[in-house]
């Protein structure tokens, strides 16, 4: 089923990205027939107790297989995630304009990101688990970006890829540090790591989750990830995406119950973000960013939940997240709408509203006060679980996790109160234009899906409860109550709505300054270094000069065979066999250095062909005319081919810089070096006698033949001449081809 | 009177594909001479791509005759080249490379009005090189062979006359890599003197063993490590890989597109095959010597290629670099070939098969889609000319996205498991910090090919593309005067788009099931087991 589920998914992707372009805005709804179908399939499985398992081996030999498993937890992600996203689809087939270009892109990508978001929740095997949490980073990416023109928005993309990108391999590091210490790649199976590769392990993973659910520090990515249009940011960035890195921590979580650095690494993580979200949300007055700090701030709380790791923490977590996925989309898709028919989500600008949208407000108030955690919601339920569980606990855990969590449900009432007043509050009316069901009823939908999951709370305890279990089997005696009557708890509640509705109201005309965005720019600018950092070192590098390249090149190979100085031997070594190679020699170095100091080419070209001639010289001192023979000849034509080329240039080389033209000595002078210290380095170490008289022997034996050179290359090395005669060949061919085309090419000039 | 003269005998069966190749070229140039009116027609490209089919179905011949025999090769020649499993499938990847590239040059020259059989003679005598070089036992005959796939390849750069780029590119090419040919030559003359062999086997035999001066060569002599070293360069300079790679951006760029896919491709592998086989089976007990420096080229030419590519604005130039980060993944694959491990030295080299053709048929398939979006005159490769290009061209930009795909190493596509294959073998082998930095690259890299992606699909091509851009680049002015429109209709030739999906379909079939032909790849990675 689940391969069916994907199938379907990939069906209609195919079909939208290739012939959705006559759908138009329709493509949207056609988008949310495989979700509609797969929540239907989750509401089967919710809250199962016997999981499906899915395993196909695709490469043998590499273990590389696909594994889902469907269990609760699984299925309470599945709910949520085809389940509002069913209601995101339908709501962008009423946010976006019926001219609106290239939706069924749109549509394609975020249903592609909707069956990634499925594999990675269904993923029971590291890599298939890796493979979908990178898709949904590169899907977002897409979507992020989809206002492609603006450049702020490429550069909030770019960011949140980059963060969430290198998240997933810190992911799969701490997978494989895992997987290396049970010796399965099947996550349900893999066992408690302990000792220094646990640790390791630990923060790897917890890393990878903060990036994802937007911890601070690495919570940089999502502020700007609301430049998506608002269907998206309520789906990726509220309810499901973001709930990846928390789902992560839940089920890795019983692998590091020893360990304390996973503890609190994830407390400081979780209680940090929980508590700065919170303040930015305060700072902020543009409506989404309002919500998105306020999605950083409710990650966190759900981190640390689960951090703590008791069975009542977990419990809670659970409960919260399953909450907070239905209040927080159906606030972003509220203040998309309003955006929509105002123009505008500044709280500061808007005002009014309650009047003229008063189902939408009711909506908004509903979701809000579920947010704050006010009866009749859900969140209620749930945010009375977590402090009880934080009242639970002891000692210095009590100490930190009730302040921190009491003083964040404080800050998330204020900064709800603070929205809500701002956003439906008294103030001058603005302008809106005419509603749309499509628009506004998604809203209403998840809005009330808050009540009733209130009312009927044994539904959400039957969706909830197993989930909890499936991580943590003690957590099977805890419910979601409607009345936890008069304890600790409910005394704390009413006293954190009380002083966070008084806060709320204080900053409700609170108008910030828009904080710099620090964090934000750090990412940007060390992306931006990166990228300049290769731009300079290509420009530096790859300048496409190539008196450079060959400079490069042999200086390097030159230094390279310096180290051969050790290897030479002085009792083998000697100068010369007769004085007269001595001047010779001389000779040779004096003509080479002028044909590199000669400025006009011919007198270049001439003092080459010194060096040559006395290069054949040395050959003849050494006793072998018939190589001063071949040298000669070759020098003879190579000199008559530099006269018929320099015909077609100037006489002189261009003139060059001082510097540029001792480089070139420096090297050439480097050059001449490095390939005398390596002859000298293998005149050191003869291996053995020259072959000389065996070849001379069989040259006239087998050969038939007085002059070895010939019997060599006819007979000895036959092969290797008609190689020889084939590299000619295709020299001559290609001289061939090319002054032919030259020629034509002339031809058509005229 | 003339002795008798002991001739080696030359099984010419053996030799057929190399030889279609070689006599091929000679041929089509003879009869194109001579019958003048075939030059312009289609008959050089066919002929080409009929040598190529013909070599090619004689090598399930050549596999039965290797069969047939315990030691599972033949050598031939008197030595010279062995006939084995590893030269078959080499030679199946360098002539696949052939057909694909006899039918993007038909249309390519078409298009530019450089119609003639001399492409197609360069082609398959640079061929004839690689497969040389693949089968090569003698260091002398692997510098042939390189000489051979080099030389035709210099002048092909060179070949479009009408654009400086191309013999600029040319030129670059050439005087580096005469520079690198002198260089590997010093290499096999260091080896010589080392061991007193070019033979494969004989070197490997004289390694260790004590010879007239009462020295070993691999313990007693630093020559063997300068001559390893010296070859590696040149080896180094015909794959591309770092730090030899200073060629590949600039001469990518300028060379045509289709002679471009050649190099990428048929180029390559034959660099691939005779370094393969020169270090496994010549220098395959001196593997401590020499792994660090390959792996350590691996790493360099990985990250050169990622980083360095992400800021590039030209697709030709991005494809460039993704060939050097590439070459950087197939050294990891000899990296692991090299190990003492017999498991995973043969994990290694079917890891490195495995990507060499994975890599042929995206690489081939990709510069198809770049050849016929470059247009006319050659000259659209700016990122901004694939602005829109789903909307331009749904059916191009979708073949490339696979493609795209495939060489960011995106699951289900060839591209990943050839990926996967060689980190995997490096994990085996503990080469932990090499898998990671790779996998790391990796994740960077494939950020090139998104920046393509969306360009394709998710820009709407005219008001992205700046004006000043548009007039370099897309206006081009044609021979006879004519200005062609910056919207110009991507011409489509069936022949072309047929070879692209060929290459799509391949791609992703070995995506979803990369067993088919695993066994041909587990015995030809046996090669060079001892």
């Amino acid at each position: 089923m689940i391969w069916l589920l994907l199938g379907l998914h990939l069906a209609v992707i195919g079909a939208l990205a290739t012939g959705g372009r006559p759908l138009g805005r329709f493509a949207l709804l056609a988008g949310a027939l495989p979700l509609a179908v797969t929540s239907v399939w989750a509401v089967v499985h919710a809250g199962t107790t016997s999981p499906l398992v899915v395993d196909q081996l695709w490469v043998e030999g590499l273990d590389l297989g696909f594994r889902f498993r469907m269990d609760a937890l699984a299925a309470l992600m599945t709910l949520l995630i085809s389940g509002i996203g069913t209601v995101v689809f339908v709501y962008a087939f009423g946010y976006f304009s019926p001219s609106a270009q290239g939706l069924q892109r749109f549509a394609a990508t975020l249903l592609a990101f909707s069956a990634s978001m499925l594999g990675l929740v269904w993923a029971d095997s590291i890599w298939t688990l890796f493979i979908f949490w990178e898709l949904t980073s590169v899907t977002s990416f897409l979507l992020v970006g989809h206002k492609h023109e603006d450049d702020s928005v490429q550069a909030a993309a770019r960011r949140a890829l980059m963060i969430t990108g290198g998240g997933g391999l810190a992911l799969l590091a701490g997978f494989l540090l895992l997987a290396d210490n049970s010796g399965t790649v099947v996550i349900s199976d893999l066992s408690v790591a302990g000792g220094s590769t646990g640790t390791l392990a630990a923060v790897l993973i917890m890393v990878a989750a903060a990036t994802k659910s937007a911890q601070i520090p690495f919570h940089v990515w999502l502020p700007g990830a609301m430049a998506a249009p608002t269907p998206v940011s309520a789906y990726l960035h509220s309810a499901t995406m973001v709930k990846a890195g928390v789902l992560l921590i839940a089920v890795t979580g019983p692998f590091f119950t020893e360990s304390e650095t996973w503890k609190w690494l994830g407390l400081t993580f979780g209680i940090t973000s929980m508590l700065w979200g919170a303040v930015g949300a305060l700072r902020h007055s543009d409506g989404k960013l309002i919500l998105a700090w306020g999605t950083i701030s409710q990650l966190g709380l759900l981190i640390t939940l689960l951090s703590l790791g008791s069975a009542k923490a977990t419990f809670a977590a659970i409960s919260l997240l399953f909450a907070h996925a239905l209040f927080k989309a159906a606030l972003f898709l509220v203040i998309g709408e309003i955006d929509v028919r105002t123009g505008t989500r500044d709280i500061t600008q808007l005002g009014g509203l309650y009047r003229t949208m008063p189902v939408t407000f009711a909506a908004a108030v509903a979701a809000g006060a579920s947010m704050a955690g006010i009866p009749p919601l859900l969140g209620f339920a749930a945010k009375e679980a977590a402090i009880e569980a934080v009242l639970g606990l002891e000692g210095l855990e009590l100490a930190i996790a009730a302040t921190t969590v009491i003083g964040g449900a404080v800050l998330t009432v204020a900064y709800t109160t603070r929205f809500l007043f701002g956003v439906f509050g008294p103030g001058p009316a603005v302008d809106i234009s005419p509603a749309k069901l499509t628009l506004a009823g998604p809203g209403w939908l998840l809005a009330a899906a808050s009540v009733v999951g209130f009312l009927a709370l044994g539904l959400a305890n039957d969706i909830v409860g197993p989930a909890a279990i499936e991580l943590d089997a003690d957590a099977a005696v805890y419910s979601l109550l409607r009345w936890p009557g008069l304890t600790a708890g409910l005394a704390v509640s009413v006293g954190v709505v009380i002083i966070g509705l008084g806060l709320g109201a204080r900053l409700r005309s609170f108008t910030p300054t828009t904080p710099i965005p620090r964090g934000a720019n750090l990412a940007d600018d060390f992306l931006d270094g990166v990228l300049e950092g290769a731009r300079r070192v290509t420009a530096r590098v790859q300048h496409g000069s190539l008196p450079v390249y060959v400079a490069t090149m042999a200086a390097t190979a030159a230094a390279a065979s310096l180290p051969f100085l050790a290897a030479l031997n002085a009792d083998v070594l000697i100068a010369w066999d007769r004085p007269l190679q001595a001047f010779v020699g001389a000779a040779v170095v004096l003509t080479a250095f002028a044909s590199a100091r000669v400025g006009s080419r011919l007198g270049a070209a001439v003092a080459l062909g010194a060096v040559g001639v006395g290069v054949s010289g040395l050959f003849v001192l050494h006793g072998a005319p018939d190589l001063l023979l071949t040298q000669l000849l070759v020098e003879t034509v190579v000199v008559v081919g530099f006269v018929i080329g320099l015909g077609h240039l100037s006489s002189n080389f261009p003139p060059v810089g001082t510097t540029w033209r001792s480089i070139r000595l420096g090297v050439a002078g480097l050059g001449g070096l490095g390939v005398m210290v390596a002859l000298a380095a293998s005149a050191s170490q003869p291996a053995g006698r020259p072959p000389i008289g065996e070849i001379a022997d069989q040259a006239v034996v087998t050969g038939g033949g007085q002059n070895v050179v010939n019997v060599i290359l006819t007979d000895i090395r036959g092969l290797d001449t008609l190689g020889e005669v084939v590299v000619i060949g295709t020299v001559a061919l290609g001289i061939l081809a090319l002054t032919r085309t030259q020629r034509e090419t002339g031809r058509n000039r005229r | 009177m003339l002795a008798q003269v002991a001739t080696p005998e030359v099984p010419w069966s053996l030799l057929w594909p190399f030889l279609l190749m070689a006599l091929g070229a000679v041929a089509l140039v003879t009869i194109t001479s001579l019958v003048t009116e075939l030059r312009t027609r289609q008959f050089p490209s066919l002929f080409t791509i009929a040598m190529a089919v013909g070599g090619g179905a004689s090598l399930p011949y050549i596999w039965g005759r290797i069969g047939e025999i315990p030691e599972r090769r033949i050598l031939v020649l008197d030595g010279a080249m062995s006939i084995d499993y590893f030269t078959i499938v080499a030679a199946a990847i360098i002539l696949s490379a052939v057909v694909f590239a006899a039918i993007f040059l038909d249309d390519y020259l078409r298009r530019e009005g450089l119609d003639g059989p001399e492409w197609y003679v360069l082609i398959m005598l640079s061929a004839s090189g690689g497969l040389m070089m693949a089968a090569a036992e003698d260091l002398i005959v692997t510098f042939l062979g390189l000489e051979i796939l080099s030389i035709a390849v210099y002048v092909l750069a060179a070949l479009h006359l009408r654009r400086a780029e191309s013999q600029e590119a040319g030129f670059k090419y050439f005087v580096l890599g005469a520079l690198s040919s002198a260089f590997f030559l010093y290499g096999i003359a260091l080896v010589y003197g080392a061991t007193g062999s070019t033979r494969l086997s004989e070197i490997d035999a004289a390694l260790f063993a004590t010879n007239a001066r009462g020295l070993v060569p691999a313990e007693d002599s630093s020559m063997i490590l300068a001559g390893m070293a010296l070859l590696l360069v040149g080896f180094g300079f015909k794959v591309s890989a770092a730090p030899f790679h200073l060629w590949t951006p600039d001469v990518y760029q300028g060379a045509p597109t289709p002679v471009v896919g050649f190099m990428a491709s048929a180029v390559k592998v034959g660099g691939f095959a005779g370094l393969l086989r020169v270090f496994l089976a010549g220098f395959g007990r001196l593997g401590d010597d020499w792994r660090p420096v390959v792996g350590a080229m691996a790493l360099l030419s990985i990250v050169i290629g990622s980083f360095l590519a992400i800021r590039q604005d030209n697709v030709k130039r991005m494809l460039a670099y993704s060939s050097i980060s590439h070459a950087g993944f197939i050294l990891i694959g000899l990296f692991a070939a090299g190990s003492r491990n017999a498991e995973v030295a043969q994990l290694g080299t079917r890891s490195v098969l495995f990507y060499l053709f994975a890599y042929t048929v995206m690489v081939v398939g990709s510069f198809g889609v770049v050849t016929l979006v470059g247009g006319r005159g050659d000259g659209k490769h700016d990122l901004s000319d694939y602005a829109g290009l789903a909307q331009r061209s749904p059916i191009l930009a979708g073949f490339f996205l696979v493609l795209l795909f495939a060489q960011a190493g995106i699951p289900f596509t060839s591209g990943f498991l050839a990926k996967f294959g060689v980190i995997q073998a490096a994990v085996r082998d503990e080469a932990y910090v090499l898998a990671g930095v790779a996998m790391v690259a990796a994740v960077v890299g494939a950020y090139l090919y998104l920046r393509i992606i969306k360009t394709m699909f998710f820009s709407d091509g005219a008001h992205t593309v700046p004006v000043a851009a548009a007039l370099d680049t897309n206006v081009e002015a044609t021979p006879d005067g004519a200005v062609i429109a910056p919207d110009e209709q991507i011409s489509l030739p069936p022949a072309a788009v047929a070879a692209i999906l060929v290459a799509v379909a391949i791609t992703l079939l070995w995506g979803f099931a990369p067993n088919i032909g695993g066994d041909i790849l587990r015995d030809a990675a046996a090669t060079f087991l001892r």
